[in-house]
Parts: C-alpha cells; structure tokens; sequence
C-alpha cells in the first residue's frame, strides 16, 4: 500500500463527496465518493447506462449547467479547469461534434473562444494538425473517416491546451483498424505525461496502458476504484456478471443449419453503381448464399456491404447481372433500428398493425422472448439502445424468412444484447435459413460465422471460413480489420471524393464581403417591387444577369443552365395575371372557355416575369459566390449578431446532407414493411418522426460539443468578444461595389 | 425564456429540413397545370410555414417562429427554389406574422388551438407579401379575398394542426425531455 500513497500525493483535479445526480427526475449516479488527482489516467468501465458519462461529464463541468440535473452533495473542482478549453473532451459519436465545415476553422473554433488573435491561431492550428492528422486544414471534414474525425475531435481539444482529457466511449462507432489508430494516439498521450480520463468498452485492449481504473455498477454507484491490472483482476467475476466481458464457451462447431441447397439464394456478374457516384458501388460480383449458413460480410465503409445486402434481400435492383432468391420470406433489418419503427406503440410494431383491446397471446409471448416484457404501451423510440434493436429484430425476423439480411445488426450494443441477438439469428438459422450479415466485428465473425466475405471497392476480395481469413492478413488489413501499421498521416484512401467544390469565391462578386453582399442584394431584390413596366423590369433583370454571366467565376454554359429553369416559370406568371388580374377597363379582352383573358393583365405578367428573373438572377448570384462559413462569421461580426445565434444556425445546418441521407434510407426501411402505400396526415407523422427524433438528439449532443468547447459566456453572446480564424475583411471596395450596384438598380427604376 | 444553445441548433437543424420540404412543395406546386384559380393555389400556401409553427411549439421561445422561417426560406432558397431569394424573404413575412400570433400569447400558449391561430396569421403575412411582389394586387377583389381566407385556413391545418401532430408524436418519444415543450407538458400531459 506504500507505493499507492506515494502515487495519490499530489493534488485532486476534482473531488466528488456524498453526490447524487439525477437527470429529468431519474436518479443516475448514487452516493459517488471519489478524488481524482493530477496525473492519474483514469480507465471508466460499467455497464451501458450505468451513468459513465454523466460522471465525465460532471468532472468536466459541463453538469449541471450546460446538462440539466438536479445534483446533491459536494463537487469540488481545481480551479485551473475553470478556463475555457481547460477540459478537451471527445464524445462517443464523431459526427455530432463539430460545428464548422472544414478542418482547419474547426480546430480554430476553440481558439476562437480563447480569442486567440490571427497569426497565433494559424499557427497553432498549423502544429497540431501537423501532430494529429497531417492534412490540408482547407478539407472538408464530413469526407473523413471516423477514426480520423476522432483524430480531429483530439486535435480540437488540444488545440486549447487542456489541463485533462476526457475521452467518452471515443471508439464507440469505429472499425477495427481505426480502433487501433486512435488507441495508439490516447497511448502518446498517456506518454507524455497528460491527465486522461476514458470511458472504454473495448477496455481490454487499454487496460495495460492506464494505471488507474473507475468501475461503475448498475444501479450508478462506484464499485471501485485502483490499480487497474489488480482491479480487473480481482474483479473478474462482477464483469462478467455486467456484461463487460464474455467468457461464454460457445461451441465451435457452428454449422448448426443443415446446409441446404433447396433454399439458394444466388448474384451473378452483379455491378450498382449510383448515380454521381464515379466508382461503381459493385462491379461484377457473384456470390451463392445457401439455407443454414450463417454468412458475415467485411469490409471497410463504402466497399459495398450495404448495397450487396439490399441487392439480396430484393430492395435494390443491379444494373446488370442476375439475382435469384430462394423465396421471397426476406427479412431485412437496417443498421438504425428507428428507421423500422412505423407504428407510435412496441406492441403495434410487433403485431404489424394497430392493437386495439388487450395485447394478443402471440405478442406477448414475443415481448417476452425479446426481454421486452411491460413495453408494449411505450413509444419504440423511447426504448434504450439494445432494447430498440432487440425490437427491430423481432420485428424483422417474425415468421419464418427463409433469407434475413442484416446491415451491423450488432453495432453499438453491449456484449450481452451482441449475444442475445445473435442467439435469435442462430435459431434462425438452425430452422435452414440463411443469415447474411455485415459488421466490423471480429470477434463476433469468429464465434458465429460459417463463412466471411470480404469486399473492398466494391469486389469480392476473399470467401472462405473465419479461420481461413485469420491466417490472410493482406485481407484483414485490406477490411480494416486489423491495423495496417501507418499511421498519422492522412492517406487519400481515407477521403472520400468531394462532391462540390467551392466555386466562384475567386471571382469580382466573390471576393465582396458576404455580409454586405447579402444586404446589396436584399436590398436590390426589395427595389424589384417598383418596377411597373417593362422599361424598368428588363434593364432592371439585366444588372443581375451580368453579374451572374461576366462576374461570377461561372462558364456561360453553366449560368446559362442555373437560370434556364427559370424561364418556365415566367411563363407561368405570365398566364396567372393574364386570366386572374383584374382587367383595367378599356382594354382589349378575350373569353375562352371560362376565362376572361386580358391584355393588360397580360402585360402586367411580362412586368412580373422580369420582375421575378431579377430576384432570381440576385439570388443565384449570392449562391454561387458565397461561402456559408464565410457568410456566417461576417454577418456575425458586420451586423453585430450574437455569435450563439449565427454559430449555432451553422453548426445545424451543416448536418443537412446527413438527413437527406436518412431520409432515403428510411424510404427503403419503408418499403421493407410493405406500408409506403398508406397516405395520411397520421403516417405523414410516423413517417418523420424517426428523422425528427434523430434530429432533437443531434442538436442536443451538438450544443453540449460546442459549450464544451468554450462556447460559453462573452465568447458565445457578444461578437467583440472573441476572435475570427480567416476572416473576410471588409473593405471600402465593398462599399463601392454595394453603391454601383444600388445606383444600377435606382437607374433602371428612374429612366 | 432564455435560448439554450439546444434550442438555437434545433431551430437551424429543424429549420433546415422544413426547408428541403419547401423545396418540394415548390415543385409540386409548380407542377400543377397553372389552369387552377390562385384561390385553389392557395390551399398549398400553409405548408410554407410549418417550421414557424413547429419550432416554437418545440422550444418555445420569443423570435422562434421568425427565426425558423428565415432559416427555413433560406434553406428553400440556397437549394435552388423556383422563387430564388423571394423564398426566404416571403419566409420572414410569414415568420412574423406567425410570431405575432405567439406573442399574442405572451409566449406562453402552445395549445392545439393556440398553434392554429398562429399559424392562420401566417396566411396574412403570406398575403402582404405576394400583395407586392406577386401581383395579388392585380387580382379582382372577390380573388384576393378568397386568397387571404384560403391561406389563412390552409395555414391553420397545414402548418398549425401539423406541427401539433408532429409535436405530439415527438413528445412520445421521449426526446424532447430537455426542451420547453418536453418539460412543460410532463406536467400537464392530460391537456394534449
């Protein structure tokens, strides 16, 4: 014991005595009593929902406050955490922690918090990405893979300089081999010295790396804290009690389905390749799936698992090649269980349609079967993780399929549910169906797989039995299974293509300031009301159209082809007040069936058409010259808006193209249960909500990234109160520009 | 009635997507063989204003309804609307005029009823506008009246008794128990 009070000498980073914390009413942590000292590295092991992160998140201070609970008892927190960015914290999901578009604004948006000044920000952004990622600070970060959006999540917080670390399940949602590279990152950071705090289910593998470990039970209470080796070890049996470890000694003998060649399911010379899409999602692929196996695919993101799977389950048709399914029993289950749900009850989901009276026999049994006992009543959506996805898998495997198909049906769950769900599949299969699934999971390939297909760029590059693909590690690298031994610098394979480039900022109009542009065209478009006849409405068109065609850093042909669409509808305008306005008197009219049409309306629809191709034309001049993060911050700090405002409309609307992601991947899901037909208000509803409820958990983990990060106080309400990475200057020639402009439009107006 | 960081990404998230619906509904609108009486068009009109009515029913705060509709016809309007910039600038008339019927209720009234009514201002916010800059003023009278109404209606059932069935519908699930509407009706569950 001499050597451990040796260790715990220095001083508490944060001290918990007697504390309670209860989120909305629901009591998560009880009676924690814990010091954290300076340069303890602390592993947090528990079961899901036994309140780790709540605990981060209270030693970061971000609870309560920036989180709502209701706290009772002491929390005593070294003054040195106090300031901004003093805590870097890394959240389990990569996607929903940033704010901006690009790499290098997303590391300065700390700094920016800070108010570091401009030259030091650029090159403090300039050293850390030199450390982490190696990449172009002028990339997008929605094209980088998970582990290195992790990278820059780590990046971000180090960035600030922080006195502690905090790293929420960071691996949570990667594969394995992005696993590894972030694990050997937490590793530098254990060497040089810093104070970390991680929350890690894949604890095994850090476990020798972290001298201290926190373990957390159940019920929210600390069952012990200490040396970690010692810990786990004297602990073996409550982890395997919780669920953390599974020691279960399954049976190799796997092929439990007598393998049936009656139930065949077979692609030939299979190629998809969607459209915008340069490589072809699958090229030339053949593959015979048979009763009573049990297949898993493997392969990095984008290699084709997905579309393979929805080509043999019968929701995708291939260009070309053949498809030939045993029967058309397929069940399909998608990687988020919520895009399934389609009815607002468990019980309904279950029964496929709507129960009224008391709960069937059937059901029953079903609800019990899949630990769902006493959830009938309740909303799929407010379901915990594993519980949603034992749903959608009870929902998707009813009846007897004699093909389920499942896209990472164990993906984020705990080793317990990974097991529970995978004793449904293998009944399944045992019964003679086929079970094809893809996942990451290796571990999970070894124990219950029959036979594993790898793909890579969308080909099959190995079919064969699990032990055959341990022995090929060309393969296993290849689908990012295993580490590939580089690591740091960002390697092309790992950026997705671009689909748009930033275009037209370099030109004339481009390089205006964005804020001003904004209001010169607002203004203008405002101006586009008093034009009454075509003497003013055509030359009035013309200044937007120049700009657009001579000014704009367009080619003809493509201005030409953004307004084209246009002209239809000034036609349309055109016949609305030719046969609705009311006719002046003395003018010439003609009577056509019902309608009375007149030329003074007619000619009031020609002032209108050009009316609205000026508004138009200003309009697409703006889109085309603008960038959005540009755009945000100078109106930020031209019209003095509240940076929480503007930052936290950007930071929403940067997650657009994800949901129009979802929503044709809900479409899908919809079709599977064969309810896309019915068209009501009350669908209309269940229809978005699983996109709406995604959205409310987006929003939320996005505001806590950001306050996280330093969005807080004068930085986050005042815009003199913080600085700007890259800002667009404003300068006289903005003015000048805004006045020609103006004067144009006043002169088309006057003449 | 502080905006919460929360609510202020909701709103642009939110906002967002109510925009790609404007966007559709554009099209589809435009797709309408023009034949039809503008007083027959103007069934559509109340969907254009759904994220002023959804937003603050969701967070409840002063400016929501604006703010949502600014955002929202921006969005319309940076995917490529048919009616370019006008898309978001007819979006702040109908956003204020849907946040006049809010602060009519001090803030404090998020009822079906109450979003009904809101959502029916919209319909005159919509109007003023196309007043001006869609040639409704060229229209004979008995037409702009027709328009005005039929706005108004279609505001209160496309956008004001939507909004509440999404909201509702949202409110089972759980995931609004850290905003206004999550922790007002847990209290008051038995008035939905």
């Amino acid at each position: 014991m001499s050597v451990l009070a040796e260790d715990r000498l220095s001083a508490p980073v944060v001290s918990l005595t007697n504390v309670e914390v209860a989120l909305g009413g629901r009591p998560v942590l009880r009676k924690v009593n814990w010091t954290w000292r300076w340069g303890e590295s602390v592993l947090v092991i528990g079961p899901s929902g036994s309140g780790k992160s709540t605990l981060a998140m209270l030693a970061a201070g971000l609870l309560p406050g920036i989180v709502e609970a209701e706290l009772s008892g002491l929390v005593e927190r070294d003054a040195r955490l106090s300031r901004p960015g003093a805590v870097g914290y890394v959240f389990q999901d990569p996607d929903s922690q940033f704010c901006q578009l690009r790499i290098g604004e997303e590391i300065a948006f700390g700094l920016e918090n800070q108010s570091i000044p401009g030259e030091r920000m650029e090159r403090v952004v300039g050293e850390v990405l030199e450390r982490t990622l190696a990449a172009d600070p002028n990339l997008e970060h929605a094209r980088l893979s998970g582990g290195n959006k992790q990278k820059l999540a780590l990046a971000c917080a180090l960035a600030m300089n922080p006195e502690i670390l905090i790293l929420d399940e960071p691996t949570a949602n990667l594969d394995p081999a992005s696993t590894a590279a972030v694990f050997q990152q937490i590793g530098e950071l254990l060497d040089q010295g810093r104070t970390l705090l991680v929350i890690e289910h894949k604890f095994q593998l850090l476990a020798d790396r972290i001298p201290w470990v926190l373990l957390v039970d159940t019920d929210g209470t600390v069952r012990r804290f200490g040396p970690t080796q010692m810990v786990l070890q004297e602990e073996q049996d409550w982890l395997i009690a919780s669920g953390l470890v599974d020691l279960s000694d399954r049976p190799q003998s796997k092929a439990v389905g007598a393998v049936g060649y009656d139930k065949l399911s077979r692609l030939e010379g299979v190629s998809v390749r969607y459209p915008r899409q340069q490589q072809a999602a699958l090229s030339d692929v053949s593959l015979m799936v048979r009763g009573g196996e049990m297949v898993a695919l493997v392969g990095p993101n984008g290699a084709g698992k997905s579309t393979l799977l929805k080509v043999l389950g019968g929701l995708m048709r291939p260009q070309s090649g053949t498809v030939t399914r045993a029967s058309d029993q397929v069940g399909f289950g998608f990687q988020n269980p919520e895009h399934q749900f389609i009815f607002e009850r468990v019980g309904d989901e279950l029964a496929n349609r709507r129960i009224e009276g008391p709960i069937p026999q059937d059901v029953r049994d079903r609800l019990q079967y899949f630990h769902l006992e006493g959830r009938a009543g309740q909303s799929p959506y407010a379901l915990s993780q594993g519980q949603k996805r034992r749903l959608s898998v009870a929902v998707m495997t009813s009846g007897s399929p004699d093909l389920l198909c499942l896209d990472e049906p164990t993906f984020g769950q705990d080793a317990r549910t990974r097991r529970a769900l995978m004793d449904v599949l293998q009944a399944h299969q045992a019964r003679g169906a086929a079970v094809v699934i893809s996942t990451h999971d290796l571990e999970l390939v070894s124990r219950y797989a029959t036979r594993v297909v790898a793909l890579a760029g969308g080909r099959i590059i190995f079919d064969g039995t699990p032990e055959a693909l341990r022995k090929r590690t060309d393969v296993m690298r290849a689908a990012r299974l295993m580490a590939d031994g580089e690591n740091g610098s960002l390697k092309s394979t790992d950026v997705m293509p671009s689909p748009n480039a930033v275009r037209g900022t370099r030109s004339l109009v481009g390089r205006v300031n964005p804020a001003w542009k904004l209001l010169a065209v607002f203004l203008a478009v405002g101006l586009t009301a008093f034009a009454h006849h075509l003497g003013q409405a055509i030359p009035l068109a013309a200044i937007p159209i120049i700009l657009l065609v001579f000014f704009s850093g367009l080619t003809l042909k493509q201005s030409l082809g953004r307004l084209a669409p246009f002209v239809l509808f000034f036609t349309l305008y055109v016949w609305t007040l030719t046969a609705y306005a009311r006719p002046v008197p003395h003018t010439p009219t003609v009577h056509i069936l019902w309608y009375t049409l007149s030329w003074s309306g007619f000619l009031d629809g020609i002032v209108l058409g050009f009316r609205m191709l000026a508004a138009v034309a200003f309009g697409l001049v703006f889109v085309s010259t603008v960038d959005i993060v540009e755009l945000i911050k100078s109106a930020t700090r031209q019209f003095r808006i509240p940076p929480r405002f503007s930052y936290g409309t950007l930071a929403g609307l940067h997650f657009f193209p994800v949901f129009q992601e979802e929503w044709s991947k809900l479409r899908l899901a919809r079709r599977v249960r064969g309810r896309d037909a019915e068209r009501s208000l009350a669908r209309v509803v269940t229809y978005a909500l699983p996109i709406l409820a995604d959205a409310v958990r987006l929003s939320e983990r996005v505001a806590i990234a950001m306050e996280a990060r330093g969005f807080v106080g004068q930085a986050a309400t005042s815009p003199r109160h913080r600085s700007y990475y890259r800002p667009a200057p404003s300068r006289w020639q903005d003015g000048v520009f805004n006045l020609i402009l103006l004067a144009a439009a006043a002169l088309a107006l006057w003449h | 009635m502080q905006w919460k960081m929360r609510d202020i990404v909701l709103t642009a998230v939110f906002s967002a997507i109510c925009g790609a619906v404007y966007l559709g509904w554009d099209l589809l609108f435009k797709a309408l063989p023009p034949v039809v009486n503008p007083v027959v068009q103007a069934t559509f009109n109340g969907l254009w204003w759904i994220a002023a009515a959804l937003i603050p029913f969701i967070i409840r705060r002063p400016g929501a309804a604006l703010l949502a509709e600014a955002i929202g016809g921006f969005m319309e309007f940076a995917l490529g609307s048919p009616y370019g910039v006008q898309a978001f600038t007819i979006g702040l008339a109908q956003g204020a005029a849907v946040e006049l019927g809010f602060l009519l209720g001090r803030y404090r009234h998020y009822s079906v009823g109450w979003l009904m009514l809101a959502s029916a201002l919209g319909g005159i916010g919509n109007y003023i506008y196309s007043y001006f800059y869609y040639g409704v003023n060229a229209y004979s009278s008995a037409n702009q009246i027709g328009y005005l109404v039929v706005s108004m209606i279609s505001g209160a059932v496309l956008a004001g008794l939507l909004s509440w069935l999404l909201g509702r519908g949202l409110l089972r699930t759980g995931v609004l128990a850290n905003f206004a509407a999550g922790r007002e009706t847990a209290v008051s569950e038995a008035l939905l």
